[in-house]
């Protein structure tokens, strides 16, 4: 009974001495992803890295996708969702209103850290500038992405455009790139956006799409889908994320995963990476704080 | 029989080869068509898998944009298992026409949700989004129709497929139940085959094993089998043979050994020459096998040699021989034997009348490295041995001994005669030395009162007045008496009386004997110094004791004129009772002390007779006991009387002076 006695104060002795630590076991984040390409496919991109950062910190990651960029902003708190990877926009929307912080960011195999938009039309369409638009069908991809709608709209805007309604016969939005693509090929749309990754690997899988395509603007340097996480998760969970994440290419399982991704490795995040973002914004004059960005 | 069982082994193994290898082949035959039921039962898996899969999205895609629409990823999780149900089965090795299909499907659910993400995530005008819902439903149908169509043929591949399989499956049986059958017959046939090639002859050898061991040599055991098991009765037959051959030889030389033994006894229970020899002669015959025995060999004084031949039994006859030349022989000779051959210098020498001689065989008798004599074995018949001619040495050598020690035995027989005669001259002469030396004594002791008595006889012859007749008178009686106390105690000292034995303290008695001198040395400046053990009593005549205490005492007074002191100690030792009387007196001379037991031997002039200690020695020595005497000149005299506790045996040995004649 003595010892028991001891030994029970020696539990109490330590439990009080040792560190609030976050139990990686019993603690489950929520990563939301943005539809940049097909959602199906989009979730088997990312289910790999969550796999890998399960394994790596004991943390279970969940994934949910959502059907429209704007949806990430609306619904990050409402769903509580403890990070996500937020698109050029999407990010800088949620650094402003949701407290974010940018934790690390993709490096694609070529190096490159950053995607520019495209405006495409199919070659046989006759489209060769924004005066051959008139009248036809316009296919956006979100309103709360850069590459996918605000850099067309600004690009329009430099060549005398000020009412899309009026000037494309119709124009919707396809809710990510690829579909987007797909559209402009498919004669769905004749004109469409695009971001460079998701093109270059549409024309990975099927060459033709090049063929068929031609790219008739090339949008500024935006931040690659950027993992951000709460400012209020413990420190120790997003040092353990960001260590992870960073080191992921220094072995052969993390190089795998980062291989399947398209990545070469991850890089450490800053706000300032958004920087073009608002001067996006500002050139189109929009406010971030008042941008309407829900595709309705 | 080893390749007999390697051949038997073979030929099992060839038949489980046969057997096996052809049910391995139609094993593998038949797990490749199981395989491919397998396969084929995993497209109906599929079929559900997709066919429950689809119609959920269906259902999803349905109710999209509706109340009842489901959570995006619930649909997205629906979607991946109808993904997975379709890359299910893409490694599996089906028919071509069931994996074409599957590939099918593969492609269609690729596009499908490419159809689906596209309706959910479009954001454009009813019609549009409607458009877009029929593709994606009009997909779902497909992939649903082309999963019927996989399906049935997939069942009727199968029902073929299991038709067969089973077919195969009786073949299997019916081969590997054939080839069981066969070899367990061959099997048994080899078993019985074996049993009766080896068990048999095995049973044969260990008979004839026992046999060996219970004694029965030279046993044979006749296989005529070419095998191992053969050559193992022939080496049985080589071991049996070269076991009695062992035997015999053993049993020879155990038979030698106690012939020898009986020899070399015989040899020395005879003390005649006479009988050594013929012994020697009549041994020899008996181990070796030789035409004619002849022992030539040196009389005593070796001037002379005398021949004695085994045939005609034990007779000798002088023959002139020279010892020179037969130790010369011996010495230029291997000392061992020499053997000469017809013809040869040396037999010419030595039998130069004879020429029916073939060879000789010269064993030399030596005592110690002379050569007396050689045995000659003429005329062998066979090869004598080394083993014969060793044995023939150790008999010559037992016979040299044995000579030698009846020649000893004589001449110790000789010298004891001598002995004997001289003893019993010395006994006589000392007899008669003591006789005269005892008579002298006698005569001296009992002259000196006759003298006195004859001169106051004559005296008396002459006196007138009756005072000096009385006075001499007087003087006669006196020395009359002592002479006679003389003659008392002469009588009294050769006289042997009966002991009166008692259970005797001796403490006590040595008090009893002070108390009786202590009026004589009152005055003397005697002291008395007593050192009494514990000490159990011994049995013995009292009144005996007490006069050689007395006897002791008186002598250790008597040799301190002027005083001194007397120690008296009792012990025990040895199963002995002893007393210690010690004196600080004159001491006896070394040249005395040998003789102060004797009769008539007496230092102490007129107040002696001499017969004190003999006596006492006497006594002492009827009780069983001794006397022992330690003492230097000038400062005294230790006499020690040893007592046996176990009292005096029953016979009394006469003592030395009785065997003087002194009785």
């Amino acid at each position: 009974m003595r010892i028991m006695k001891v030994i029970l104060t020696l539990l109490i002795i330590v439990a009080i001495n040792s560190p609030v630590l976050v139990r990686p076991e019993e603690k489950e984040l929520l990563i939301g992803l943005i539809p940049e390409q097909n959602i199906f496919k989009q979730f088997e991109r990312y289910l790999p890295l969550a796999k890998y950062i399960e394994k790596r910190t004991g943390i279970k990651i969940r994934l949910t996708i959502l059907s429209r960029y704007g949806d990430i902003v609306d619904r990050f708190t409402q769903r509580r969702m403890d990070g996500a990877f937020f698109g050029d926009l999407t990010g800088a929307l949620a650094i402003r209103k949701l407290s974010v912080i940018p934790l690390v960011k993709p490096v694609r195999e070529d190096g490159s850290t950053s995607v520019h938009g495209y405006i495409i039309v199919r070659k046989d369409s006759g489209i060769r500038s924004v005066a051959d638009m008139k009248d036809k069908v316009m296919a956006f991809v979100d309103r709360a992405t850069v590459t996918g709608y605000l850099f067309p709209i600004v690009y329009l805007r430099e060549h005398g455009v000020r009412e899309i309604d009026s000037f494309f016969s119709e124009h919707y939005f396809s809710g990510s790139f690829d579909a987007s693509v797909y559209a402009v090929l498919d004669g769905r749309a004749d004109v469409g956006c695009v971001k460079d990754s998701i093109f270059r690997n549409l024309v990975k899988k099927d060459p033709s799409i090049k063929d068929e395509l031609e790219i008739i603007a090339v949008s500024p340097a935006m931040p690659e889908s950027t993992l951000c996480v709460k400012d209020d998760l413990p420190d120790n969970m997003k040092k353990m994320l960001r260590e992870v994440l960073l080191n992921m290419n220094r072995d052969a399982e993390g190089r795998k995963v980062l291989k399947q991704m398209g990545l070469k490795r991850f890089s450490e995040a800053r706000q300032e990476d958004y920087k073009p973002v608002f001067m996006m914004l500002q050139s189109a004059g929009y406010d971030i704080d008042t941008y309407h960005y829900r595709t309705e | 029989m080893y390749r007999r069982i390697v051949r038997y082994l073979t030929i099992i193994f060839f038949l489980f080869s046969v057997g096996g290898t052809i049910a391995i082949y139609s094993l593998s035959k038949v797990t490749s068509d199981l395989k491919t039921l397998i396969n084929l039962h995993r497209v109906e898996i599929i079929r559900q898998d997709l066919l429950v899969n689809i119609k959920t999205v269906q259902n999803n895609l349905l109710a999209i944009g509706t109340t009842f629409g489901p959570e995006l990823d619930v649909i997205v999780r629906n979607v991946m298992s109808l993904d997975r149900a379709a890359k299910g089965c893409s490694g599996c090795h089906h028919r071509p026409e069931i994996s074409r299909r599957l590939k099918n499907i593969e492609q269609s659910v690729e596009k499908y949700k490419d159809a689906l993400s596209a309706l959910i995530t479009t954001t454009a005008n009813p019609e549009r989004l409607e458009r877009l819902k029929m593709v994606a439903v009009d997909i779902g149908e497909y992939i649903i129709e082309d999963v019927g169509d996989m399906t049935f043929i997939a069942n009727k591949i199968l029902q073929g497929k299991t038709e067969k399989a089973l077919e195969q499956v009786r073949v299997i049986t019916f081969i590997l139940v054939s080839s069981l059958f066969l070899t367990l017959i061959v099997g048994f046939i080899i078993a019985i085959r074996l049993t009766r090639d080896i068990v048999t002859p095995v049973q044969r050898l260990t008979k004839a094993a026992k046999e060996l061991a219970g004694g029965k040599m030279g046993l044979k055991v006749e296989l005529n089998d070419p095998t191992e098991i053969g050559e193992l009765a022939r080496t049985f037959n080589e071991m049996s043979q070269s076991l009695k051959r062992w035997h015999d030889s053993t049993v020879k030389y155990m038979n030698r050994l106690k012939g020898l033994h009986r020899f070399t006894l015989s040899l020395h229970l005879v003390n005649s020459r006479e009988e050594i020899i013929r012994e020697y002669l009549k041994g020899v015959s008996e181990f070796i096998s030789a035409g004619e025995i002849i022992l030539t060999l040196t009389d005593q004084g070796g001037d002379q040699c005398w021949q004695y031949n085994s045939e005609t039994g034990l007779f000798s006859c002088p023959v002139q021989c020279d010892t020179e030349v037969m130790q010369r022989l011996y010495e230029s000779e291997d000392r061992r034997y020499s053997r000469f051959l017809k013809g040869e210098e040396p037999l010419r020498q030595l039998f130069p009348a004879r020429d029916d001689i073939e060879d000789v065989y010269l064993v030399w008798v030596r005592e110690r490295d002379r050569v007396i004599g050689a045995l000659m074995l003429i005329n062998t018949t066979d090869r004598i041995s080394d083993d014969d001619i060793r044995l023939v040495m150790i008999i010559s050598s037992n016979f040299a001994v044995a000579l030698e020690n009846a020649a000893l035995y004589d001449s110790l027989k000789e010298q004891m005669r001598r002995l004997q005669e001289t003893q019993e001259q010395l006994v006589q002469a000392a007899k008669l030395a003591a006789i005269g030396e005892l008579s002298a004594n006698i005569a001296h002791e009992i002259n000196n009162p006759l003298t006195t008595i004859l001169g106051y006889a004559e005296l008396l012859k002459e006196e007138t007045d009756i005072e000096s007749i009385m006075r001499d008178i007087d003087i006669i009686e006196s020395e009359s008496i002592r002479a006679r106390d003389i003659v008392r105690q002469l009588l009294e000292f050769s006289r042997k009386r009966p002991l009166n034995l008692t259970r005797v303290d001796i403490n006590e008695t040595i008090e009893d004997v002070l108390r009786f001198v202590a009026p004589n040395i009152k005055g003397l400046k005697i002291k008395i110094e007593k050192d009494y053990k514990d000490i159990p009593p011994v049995k013995a005549d009292i009144n005996q004791l007490k006069q050689v205490l007395l006897n002791v005492i008186n002598n250790a007074v008597q040799a301190m004129p002027e005083g001194g002191v007397i120690g008296i100690r009792t012990y025990q030792r040895d199963g002995h009772v002893c007393v210690e009387v010690k004196d600080t007196g004159v001491g006896i001379p070394d040249e005395v002390l040998p003789r102060i037991f004797e009769p008539f031997f007496t230092t102490k002039k007129e107040k002696g007779t001499g017969l004190g200690l003999p006596i006492s020695y006497r006594i002492v020595e009827e009780h069983g006991g001794r006397m022992e005497v330690r003492s230097k000149e000038g400062e005294g005299t230790m006499i020690r009387i040893l007592l046996p506790l176990k009292g005096p045996s029953l016979q009394i040995f006469p003592s030395q002076y009785q065997d003087q004649g002194l009785q």
